[in-house]
């Protein structure tokens, strides 16, 4: 199996990574277009001697990830952006109390019951801390089939690492697209948990799961420490840049799907003759920022194409600020821009510069 | 003059609702599912009671069943999934005129709603509960649900659902401040309209568990009940839903319940040999907190800002 591709779906595929990096613990409730995602885990799970357990909703399922990673096992627990909505105070408590656990969200139209088309309007909601307080989380933005595997792997070691929940974000073609993939034939990483509640030995004091601090210097201590931790996450930082070593005179920036997307655009634009390249955010959070910072000065102007109306586009803006212009084309509601719109898009951009 | 206000010709029109006047968009629920015989027995019932369009409200969480307000041709809330309820008691809380009637599926209401079905039980609203209960979650495909038997097997539970359905007659019998408890069955046109009628009359919150066929995911699911009326026992009293004499001669398994009795109610509705349909419970008494929230509603704006100012007047420096 290991090292040998394997037509997958991808949802199906993110549920066998997960397992494969040593995740035997899932909870869940359904919600299209990820229901695949335990719906795998329940076939999967209980042979290996895994706990799957279909919640009463979200509420409780991310509740349950917390119960569960508190005891140090690897957890995760998958949805749809109204499902995730729900799960954002829970996600909070992980962060505050420290318990590391995966969280997938397979994106779909909004707002409200919005469709189950696919969407990127959560990237905001994702990115800016999704939970209440001073915090933040990784979130990893896989474009391809083969890398929804390769970063959950990575998900749950960061989440370990920094005993702090991982968000993968997908829309809902990552989820449904079927690819060849393989899967790491390493062995999960294994990280000494001391603070899990898993029984009190007599040599240490107890451990208790909390993120409650009543007193305000306290919390603010906690915070600090916590804040800290955020800052060594820029590590973290990941970002393809491609068919960008030739400075081309227009970046596309798209993220996702979107990015694929892109990618067959630029193809053709190039085709063309035009000088177009991507840079793709893979980390959502932290912001790639160390990559997208050469590109401002090559460039002559930014589009960035999204699955919303307009989110990722705001920290290309507040990076690149007045030095380039950063233009931005979106669909929503589970419309997906297609090749044709963004290569009349970036032709337009490039008639514009011809003309300054 | 001559008797008639000048103005007569404004008054309203005395109106006569037809079914055409309750029927919505047209409903895309598969063939054969029970929700088009509950849809219908909704709209005939408004239509009888003339019901004014304009004045019902049918709210919905999320699922198959709860895309009933787009086939009713009254207002209409398809809301969030498992939040039917708090919808609609916040409809109820400020419009004491509206009748309502919530649609909900079994996934909705017993499972991500669960705590929302428990209080609004206790508030005790007035309004018509409908609980469609398929057994399965039908519009993500095939999960299973608080109440699927035990080792049905679903996209969720490959090898068999692991544990015993939950009875939700028995938990709403259960809740403080239940006031009225039915169960019916989508395939009997007759009592499902009845019970709904009966509902419909009472003065607060009315559950009505609808047992309901979903061909799509559960062909035959409940083909025993159907095939073998005797597998039914049809709860009549005086005070209980009224009983066609045909409904008599079908259901033979019956059984005098008197619905003011919340201990044998509890008994019937854990039986296990027969499915009980009919009225377990009603009491016209219990509490009420749209009594209370609807208050001070014929306030005119003026007593409003006197109010609000009357308040402010306590900080005054
Ligand atoms: C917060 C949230 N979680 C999950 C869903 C997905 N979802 C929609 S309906 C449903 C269950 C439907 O089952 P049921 O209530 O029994 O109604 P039925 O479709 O069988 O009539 C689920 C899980 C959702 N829409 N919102
Ligand atoms: S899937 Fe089942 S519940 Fe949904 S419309 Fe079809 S028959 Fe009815």
């Amino acid at each position: 199996m290991a090292g040998q591709r394997l037509l997958m779906k991808g949802t199906e595929a993110i549920a066998e990574a997960a397992i494969r990096a040593g995740c035997h613990h899932f909870f869940g409730y359904p919600i299209t277009p990820q229901t695949e995602i335990p719906e795998y885990m329940s076939v999967r799970l209980p042979p290996l001697g895994g706990t799957y357990l279909q919640a009463e909703s979200e509420v409780a399922a991310i509740n349950m990830l917390y119960g569960a990673g508190g005891a140090g096992v690897r957890v995760m627990t998958s949805s749809s952006s109204p499902g995730v909505a729900l799960m954002s105070e829970g996600f909070s408590y992980l962060v505050g109390a420290e318990v590391p656990a995966v969280i997938v969200n397979i994106m779909r139209g909004g707002p409200g019951l919005g469709n189950i088309a696919p969407a990127q309007g959560d990237y905001l909601e994702m990115t800016r801390g999704f939970g209440h307080g001073d915090m933040h989380a990784i979130v990893l933005a896989p474009s391809t089939v083969q890398e929804a595997v390769d970063v959950m792997g990575l998900a749950f070691d960061l989440a370990d690492e920094y005993r702090n929940p991982v968000v993968v974000i997908g829309d809902g073609l990552l989820g449904q697209m079927m690819e060849p993939v393989s899967f790491p034939d390493t062995e999960p990483k294994v990280f000494d948990k001391p603070w899990a509640t898993t029984g009190k030995a007599k040599s240490r004091p107890r451990n208790i799961t909390n993120s409650l601090y009543l007193d305000a210097d306290q919390l603010e201590a906690h915070v600090r420490d916590l804040d800290v931790k955020f800052q060594r996450m820029d590590v973290e930082q990941r970002a393809e840049c491609w068919m960008t070593d030739d400075h081309p005179e227009i970046v596309i920036v798209a993220y996702g799907t979107m990015a694929r997307i892109a990618k067959t655009a630029i193809r053709q634009l190039r085709a063309k003759g035009l000088s177009v390249g991507l840079y793709r955010p893979i980390t959502a959070w932290p912001f790639p920022s160390r990559a997208l910072e050469p590109l401002v000065e090559p460039t002559r102007a930014f589009l960035t194409v999204e699955m919303s109306l307009g989110q990722l586009v705001q920290d290309i803006r507040a990076q690149v600020g007045r030095r380039r212009p950063v233009s931005f084309y979106g669909r929503a509601g589970g419309v997906v821009p297609t090749v044709e719109e963004i290569i009349s898009q970036v032709e337009l951009l490039h008639a514009s510069l011809a003309a300054a | 003059m001559f008797g008639l206000k000048q103005d007569w010709q404004l008054d309203e029109k005395a109106r006569h609702f037809v079914l055409e006047d309750y029927e919505g968009a047209a409903p895309r629920w598969c063939s054969g599912c029970g929700d088009n015989a509950v849809l219908s027995a909704v709209q005939r019932l408004a239509r009888d009671l003339q019901l004014v369009p304009e004045k019902t409200v049918t709210v919905a969480g999320i699922g198959c069943s709860s895309r009933f307000p787009h086939y009713m041709k009254t207002y209409g809330f398809h809301g969030l999934h498992g939040r039917a309820l708090p919808v609609a008691s916040g409809v109820r809380a400020r419009r004491p005129d509206l009748d309502i009637f919530v649609a909900t599926g079994d996934g909705d209401c017993c499972a991500i709603g669960t705590a929302h079905w428990i209080h609004a039980i206790r508030y005790n609203m007035k309004m018509v509960v409908m609980l469609l209960d398929n057994n399965v979650y039908g519009l993500t495909k095939k999960q299973t649900s608080p109440t699927s038997r035990r080792s049905f097997t679903s996209n969720t539970h490959p090898q068999g659902s692991l544990l015993s359905p939950l009875n939700p007659l028995s938990v709403t019998l259960g809740i403080t401040n239940a006031s009225f408890v039915a169960q019916t069955v989508d395939w009997n046109p007759a009592h499902v309209y009845e019970t709904l009628k009966a509902a419909h009359a009472h003065p607060g919150l009315a559950f009505v568990r609808i047992l309901q066929r979903c061909p799509h995911f559960m062909d035959g699911h409940f083909q025993d009940i159907q095939d073998d009326p005797s597998k039914i026992l049809l709860m009549t009293h005086d005070k209980g839903i009224p009983i066609d004499p045909s409904l008599k001669r079908l259901f033979k398994n019956q059984v005098v319940h008197d619905p003011s009795d919340l201990d044998a109610a509890r008994r019937y509705a854990d039986t296990q040999d027969a499915v009980p349909i009919g009225l377990f419970y009603r009491n016209e008494h219990a509490e009420r907190y749209d009594l209370d929230t609807a208050r001070g509603i014929d306030m005119t704006p003026q007593q409003r800002m006197k109010a609000v100012d009357a308040e402010l007047d306590r900080f005054l420096v």
